[in-house]
């Protein structure tokens, strides 16, 4: 179990790095294709982008050379029966993804909303999504806060500021 | 004397006046509340005041930013939790004097020690900004390619432990300021066909979204219930004559870290704190009672945490480079403003620096005043539940960033942005140098094409300023890599003196 959990953070780090690398490769190759539309004497618009690029990519493999060596010395630390020690990240809690999901699709439906019902019809729904998700329970989380909060920006953003809503 | 004559006039305007109070009392709100960053409540903010004047924009951003130092203090006494990340000092001492009865009087200490603070970083506000900016406005491109590396230098190195990882998201960053026409040729660039990039990525819906969804979705990820406790016993406000001695010093030395540690490029408010609260261990009496309750340790964080606010606000302004991530997004405002932070900008408008400087007093006095008030209230607030929190961000969120340009693909944007933060947070990738990097991009894009076209590339070389500035910018990238080593061959055998303390675990208030 020990083990396990010292050895998860170098495998971890290792798809980070493959992941940044990927990424660095994707901008490299965008930044390669940009024609310049006219010659000149300037560097031309494809240069910077392209040496940042590169420089992503060495920073990368940096990166994953590192999360290799790591892993191969807690692999070592581990058959010397030394506890190598996890790096710190905080936890996810119960629920913790599905709160996220749920919230991003509320914003989703929302922006759907948006087009079809009124800001003042569809935002009190979302925020008793919003609250429903965060734990909310009960007519002042889902129907007078809600309620009261779209009033307040109706009020700032659609009538003070004069923002299409 | 008609600039500052025309400075003075600006603050009486009712607008200015009204909105300095209103990011005061918001600044005390964001501060108090942990989980609202200054950066994001300042983003949020510039989705509202993108529409008024500049100074009535200035007017509501910076008492924002002045005010939330003041209120950060509260939670990280009350409940060991501190309110923005630049009060983590603050709970060493503070939470400690709290379970001890005395969370009054460290309340009363550390708002003196931040209005010392406050003050001093203003002072030198007015004294170094314009100095530093007719220096500055003697760069030609390429001094101000090598101030743009090295700006961006300074803060991946403040990111330690993090150094390849922060290199890596300044790097995206300026990639991201690519995205757009190109500045001279006027090609479109990484824009993909899509029309909504043509003009760049948005910037304040970027920073929305990296900054403020980014931290509440964080925060549904990783947040439990019953995670702390608030301290209702206040006991006495006031110090007495010999705890007031007893404080002067800590000040002093808070002050004086504080202002030097702001005005280095990036470095803010928590480094500033710990950094003072060390030296104040060091030069003190009593160094076993730091991290137990001194007061002198909890003066000596809160006063750094403050006096660097204007040390930050002076290579911002004069510069045009941010001294943390608020002043990144501060200074993107201004930029949308019309107003075009660096060495041009006490040039063009001489009256601006005045009026700075007044708001930042008015909101330094005002922000005390108010860390005065014993209110019940606030304490009370702190045990708000997260989903009335959460779900308030996240629509200001999206509403502010609506408002900016009245566009939903802004808004898009700043979803796409939220998901990339969490992301950058949960895999150990720092979301400032990102911004650092999208804002100072074409900046250091531009010049660099302008050196090129002029002298070549032995032009940034054999420019003495600019060769300077860039072997700075080697040597801070090297620093932590040096030090780490030094501490390693010094580490076995040796006490961890100069260590410092983990918070406190959250415990219940003695009953």
């Amino acid at each position: 179990m020990k083990g396990s959990k010292a050895g998860a953070v170098p495998v971890r780090e290792t798809l980070i790095a493959s992941g940044a690398l990927v990424l660095a490769a994707a901008a490299l190759l965008s930044s390669r294709a940009i024609e310049p539309a006219v010659r000149s004497h300037d560097i031309g618009p494809a240069a910077w982008p392209t040496v940042l690029a590169a420089c992503m990519g060495v920073l990368a493999l940096v990166m994953l050379a590192r999360a290799v060596s790591e892993a191969a010395r807690r692999r070592q630390a581990d058959a010397a029966g030394a506890s190598a020690g996890a790096d710190a990240v905080e936890e996810v809690a119960a629920g913790g993804p599905a709160k996220v999901l749920t919230a991003l699709a509320a914003f989703v439906v929302y922006g759907a909303a948006w087009h079809l019902l009124d800001f003042r019809v569809c935002t009190p729904l979302l925020l008793a999504a919003l609250a429903a998700i965060g734990g909310g329970r009960g007519w002042r989380p889902l129907v007078a806060y809600p309620i009261g909060l779209t009033a307040l920006l109706w009020l700032l953003f659609g009538y003070l500021l004069e923002v299409p809503l | 004397m008609n600039a500052v004559l025309d400075g003075l006039g600006a603050l009486t305007e009712p607008g200015v006046i009204g909105g300095l109070v209103l990011g005061t009392v918001l600044g005390m709100l964001v501060g108090t509340f942990p989980g609202i960053s200054v950066t994001m409540a300042v983003a949020l903010a510039s989705g509202f005041t993108l529409t008024l004047e500049p100074v009535q924009g200035l007017a509501v951003l910076l008492p924002i930013y002045v005010a939330a130092s003041f209120g950060d203090r509260v939670p990280a006494i009350l409940i060991n939790t501190p309110g923005t990340p630049a009060s983590i000092a603050s709970t060493f001492d503070g939470f400690p004097l709290a379970r001890q009865g005395k969370a009054g009087l460290a309340l009363t200490v550390s708002a003196v020690g931040s209005l010392v603070g406050g003050l001093a970083g203003i002072i030198l506000f007015i004294v170094a900004a314009n100095p530093l900016a007719s220096v500055a406005l003697q760069f030609g491109p390429a001094e101000m390619f090598a101030l743009v590396v090295f700006g961006l230098t300074m803060m991946v190195t403040v990111a330690e432990g993090q150094l390849v990882k922060g290199l890596f998201a300044g790097l995206a960053g300026l990639l991201l300021g690519v995205v757009g026409l190109d500045p001279i040729t006027g090609d479109p660039r990484l824009t993909f066909g899509v029309e909504l990039l043509t003009s760049g990525l948005p910037f304040i819906a970027v920073i929305i979204g990296l900054f403020g969804i980014a931290e509440v979705f964080e925060q549904m990820l990783t947040h439990r219930k019953g995670e702390s406790t608030v301290i209702t016993q206040m006991g006495r406000w006031t110090p007495t004559r010999e705890e007031r001695r007893r404080i002067r010093k800590p000040i002093a030395i808070g002050s004086g870290v504080g202002v030097v540690v702001g005005v280095m490029p990036a470095a803010g408010g928590d480094i500033a704190g710990l950094v003072s609260w060390t030296q104040a261990r060091r030069s003190s009496r009593r160094p076993e009672e730091f991290g137990k309750g001194s007061l002198e340790g909890l003066a000596a964080a809160d006063t750094a945490n403050n006096a660097q606010v204007g040390g930050a606000l002076i290579t911002s302004f004069a510069l045009g480079l941010p001294g943390d991530s608020v002043s990144a997004v501060l200074l993107g405002s201004m930029i949308i403003w019309g107003l075009t932070p660096g060495p041009t900008l006490f040039r063009d408008h001489p009256d601006l620096i005045t009026t700075v400087s007044g708001i930042l007093l008015l909101a330094t006095a005002l922000a005390f005043l108010l860390s005065l008030l014993r209110l019940r209230g606030v304490v009370r607030l702190l045990d708000l539940p997260r989903h009335y929190l959460w779900s308030t961000i996240l629509i200001c969120c999206a509403v502010g960033t609506y408002s900016i340009n009245n566009n939903p693909g802004d808004v898009l944007v700043m979803l796409i942005a939220g998901l990339v933060g969490l992301a950058m947070r949960r895999y150990g990738f720092p979301a400032g140098p990102l911004v650092l990097g999208l804002l100072l991009g074409p900046l250091a894009e531009a010049n660099l094409r302008r050196t090129l076209v002029i002298g070549g590339p032995g032009e940034i070389f054999t420019n003495p300023i600019a060769a300077a500035l860039l072997v700075l910018s080697v040597l801070a990238l090297a620093w932590p890599l040096l030090r780490r080593r030094t501490r390693a061959s010094r580490a076995a055998g040796r006490t961890p003196e100069g260590s410092l303390p983990s918070p406190n675990p959250p415990e219940g208030p003695p009953s």
